[in-house]
């Protein structure tokens, strides 16, 4: 009688679908920070006003030059001085003289963090950038490890993407994840290890396909100029990423970084936001 | 329709005679005499088996194997005293068949309904057709508590009648609380399943083969599919709206207010996609038409043309089942295994112990301490008859109970359109609610209950059920003295 009254509850779970809700984000101000001079910093405000369309229009830019803080101490009381909705910056920022690898600089991986507020992290790094004016951002990817319910990354998502442009809405399922847990299913006799794969596999890729396909209609509805594009599937995080990124040439990663259980940004997002130097990121 | 039926004035009139009668049929229904010792000894077996059977959850006994233990018993017992008639079985066209003692004891015309009818529900019941209507309902109610109560009422009362309790209870019951956590009204989730586990044995009272003692008594009465839902459909109607408001005022369930609420509530329900519990359209629509034709066949099997009423409803029963197993020809081996053999095995037993009481005298026993209560002037014998069939059921299994009231009754040559038919029906049915263990769907109520961590003891049920139960009881005592 449990197995069945369980079945059941499954059932209606299933038909339980989440539900997405397009909001337009208001960003009226703007904080750029950067390690060079005010007139290096208005630069690259042109540029990325250039960039993102949505940003072309912001009431109020605030430029934090490279003189005006000497730790994260003073560059986080300086951001909270002022309300401000984005903060645009470089990775590794003031590290010119440490030839930083591997790392977002201590900078932007405190302001991650420690703000609410997204940080638009611009490619290249703060002694080397990439220029983001050779084009508008009109092919933008929002990555998710779990998109279902991931209301806040895309509406960001749809700001930051041009009119006429295209969103990818992905979801990869990690392969070593989930291979963990068939190989603990595969020791359990109670389980058909053979059906349970394909049933969590399917249930899996289904919940996500579903949200992305409720998002698309959503959008289509509320900013029709933006194409929805769905990937959704099962594979290695950064190498289907990287593979993404280059096939669509993505112009602009939209991604979570927060952890509710820790300080430290979550590891997946760490490994993007790290390898990913050559594309423009917006880290939520 | 139901004015006072004359032939059932003269049964009453003549009752005494009725029951004289009908005690020496079945008296000469055992050719030979028996001793009163002899069915003492049956007595207190067939005691000991309806113990048993109400104390199956505690001896972690199956009811198959605990019947089927007091059957085997009694057919020894029985064949050592000579009491049973060995040899062959003569057929319609005169010709003898050898058959073991303890074939022609079973009605076959039962266990076909209810393998018949389970097979069909199984099926049926995977192409999503009962679920999307539960699902479609929820958001009907804009996940409005009032209005939701009475969308889940009436499915309750709907799936009882047209599956079984059981299988109403878990679908109801399972999405009360999926969709009640969604709307975070976690709160009224007690005061839902035991309504609807209260609605379950008022919907099991709606149609012929709605529950097993509906089955077992109607087929003993004669009494037709069509004429079984006439009778009892208004009573059903009735009782449901009471319940529900009862339930609204015991459980302190209200409606939304303000548009706010509504709008939250709305957006909440509307997460729910209906299409989700399809597997597939064409098998949908498939099963949904076998369902009308099913329900409309067991209708009006008593006017097939070409005398194939004579195959009775559970060659019906028998017949769709077959036509929706074509939909899964190559698996049905897996609604074979979904079938209750723990349940027809316990009626196959039953009715191997009932035919053994009977030829031991104890049937007669009992039927003369029924027409002891029958004897009572009208309306006391109406009366005394359901609430004494109501209390039986509360504490034991039903089934027995209305299989022995209806051999009782039958051998005692009672009419097909007598309200006393209907007071077993009645009171096996409603006699359910009294108790958390008195009928199936109210065992599935507080499993589904205890899942969801709520504290609901044994006497707890009772004390919140009785008002209802009694009020139950007492509105199908009123219909059946005025349909009657």
């Amino acid at each position: 009688m449990r197995d069945h009254i369980d079945e059941f509850e499954s059932m209606f779970r299933r038909a339980d679908k989440e539900q997405f809700s397009y909001v337009d984000i208001p960003i009226e101000s703007v904080t750029l920070v950067s390690d060079g001079t005010q007139e290096q910093a208005e630069l690259v405000q042109t540029d990325v006003q250039r960039f993102i369309r949505a940003l072309d229009s912001v009431g109020t830019w605030r430029i934090i030059a490279g003189d005006d803080y000497q730790t994260v101490a003073e560059l986080v009381a300086l951001i909270d001085e002022q309300q401000t909705d984005l903060l645009v910056t470089h990775r590794h920022l003031q590290e010119s003289s440490l030839v930083p690898r591997h790392t977002l600089g201590v900078y932007l991986d405190v302001l991650t963090q420690t703000t609410s507020i997204p940080v638009l992290v611009l490619p290249g790094r703060s002694n080397n950038p990439v220029r983001v004016a050779s084009g508008d951002c009109d092919r933008v990817m929002v990555v998710a490890d779990h998109i279902s319910g991931d209301n806040r990354l895309i509406n960001y998502g749809a700001v930051m993407c041009r009119e006429g442009g295209s969103m990818w809405l992905c979801h990869v399922e990690d392969d070593l994840v989930f291979e963990r847990y068939m190989q603990a299913i595969g020791r359990i006799p109670e389980i058909d290890s053979d059906d349970a794969r394909i049933l969590i596999e399917n249930q899996l890729l289904k919940d996500a396909s579903d949200f992305i396909e409720e998002c698309s209609t959503v959008i289509q509805a509320a900013a029709p100029n933006i194409s929805v594009q769905p990937y959704v599937g099962r594979g290695h995080h950064l190498r289907d990423y990287r593979q993404l990124i280059q096939d669509h040439d993505i112009d602009l990663l939209v991604l979570n970084t927060k952890d509710d259980d820790q300080l430290a940004m979550h590891g997946r997002a760490y490994s993007l936001s790290v390898e990913l130097v050559d594309v423009s990121m917006l880290l939520l | 329709m139901f004015l006072v039926d004359p032939v059932a004035h003269l049964f009453e009139a003549d009752l005494s005679v009725v029951v004289g009668s009908a005690l020496m049929l079945a008296d000469s229904n055992v050719e030979h005499s028996v001793h009163g010792w002899i069915t003492a000894i049956y007595a207190v077996l067939l005691v000991a088996m309806i113990v048993g059977l109400a104390l199956e959850e505690k001896i972690h006994a199956k009811k198959s194997i605990i019947v089927g233990s007091f059957a085997g018993i009694c057919l020894i017992l029985a064949t050592v005293l000579e009491l049973l008639p060995f040899g062959s079985v003569e057929l319609p066209d005169h010709s003898e068949i050898p058959l073991p003692v303890y074939i022609p004891s079973i009605d076959w015309g039962v266990i076909t309904i209810i393998l018949g009818a389970s097979l069909f529900v199984e099926v049926t019941s995977r192409s999503g057709v009962f679920t999307w209507m539960a699902i479609l309902l929820t958001r009907k109610s804009g996940g409005d508590p009032w209005k939701l109560l009475i969308f889940y009422g009436l499915l309750t009362v709907l799936f009882s009648a047209v599956l079984n309790n059981v299988t109403a209870m878990i679908i109801i019951g399972s999405l009360t609380t999926v969709s009640l956590r969604k709307l975070n009204r976690s709160e009224l989730m007690l005061g839902f399943l035991i309504t609807e586990g209260l609605l379950t044995n008022v919907g099991g009272l709606l149609t012929l083969i709605s529950s097993v003692p509906n089955i077992i008594v109607g087929k003993t009465a004669e009494i037709s599919f069509g004429r079984f839902f006439v009778v009892a459909a208004p009573y059903v109607l009735v009782a449901t709206g009471v319940t529900l408001i009862m339930a609204r005022r015991k459980f302190g369930i209200r409606g939304l207010r303000t548009d706010e609420e509504k709008a939250e509530a709305r957006r909440m329900v509307d997460s729910f996609d209906p299409g989700e519990s399809i597997p597939s359209t064409h098998f949908f629509w498939f099963s949904v038409i076998s369902l009308v034709l099913f329900i409309g066949g067991l209708a009006g099997q008593s006017a097939l043309p070409w005398g194939l009423d004579q195959l009775e409803l559970g060659f019906v029963a028998l017949f769709f089942a077959g036509v929706v197993l074509l939909a899964y020809r190559s698996e049905v081996d897996k609604f074979y295994s979904a079938v209750d053999w723990d349940l027809l095995a316990f009626f196959a037993s039953l009715f191997v112990v009932i035919h053994v009481m009977e030829h031991a005298q104890v049937l007669a026993l009992i039927g003369r301490g029924i027409s002891g209560l029958l004897s009572l002037p009208s309306p006391g014998d109406s009366i005394v008859l359901l609430s004494t069939s109501a209390a039986a059921s509360s504490v034991t299994d039903n089934i027995p109970l209305a299989a022995m009231l209806a051999q009782i009754l039958n051998s005692m040559d009672t009419a097909s359109n007598s309200p006393y038919w209907w007071c077993v029906i009645f009171g096996a049915n409603l006699g359910g609610n009294i108790t958390p263990i008195g009928s199936a769907s109210t065992v599935v109520a507080m499993t589904i209950i205890h899942r969801q961590q709520l504290k609901l003891t044994f006497g707890g049920f009772v004390k919140t059920a009785l008002p209802f139960a009694i009020v139950q009881i007492v509105l199908a005592t009123i219909y059946i003295l005025i349909v009657f």
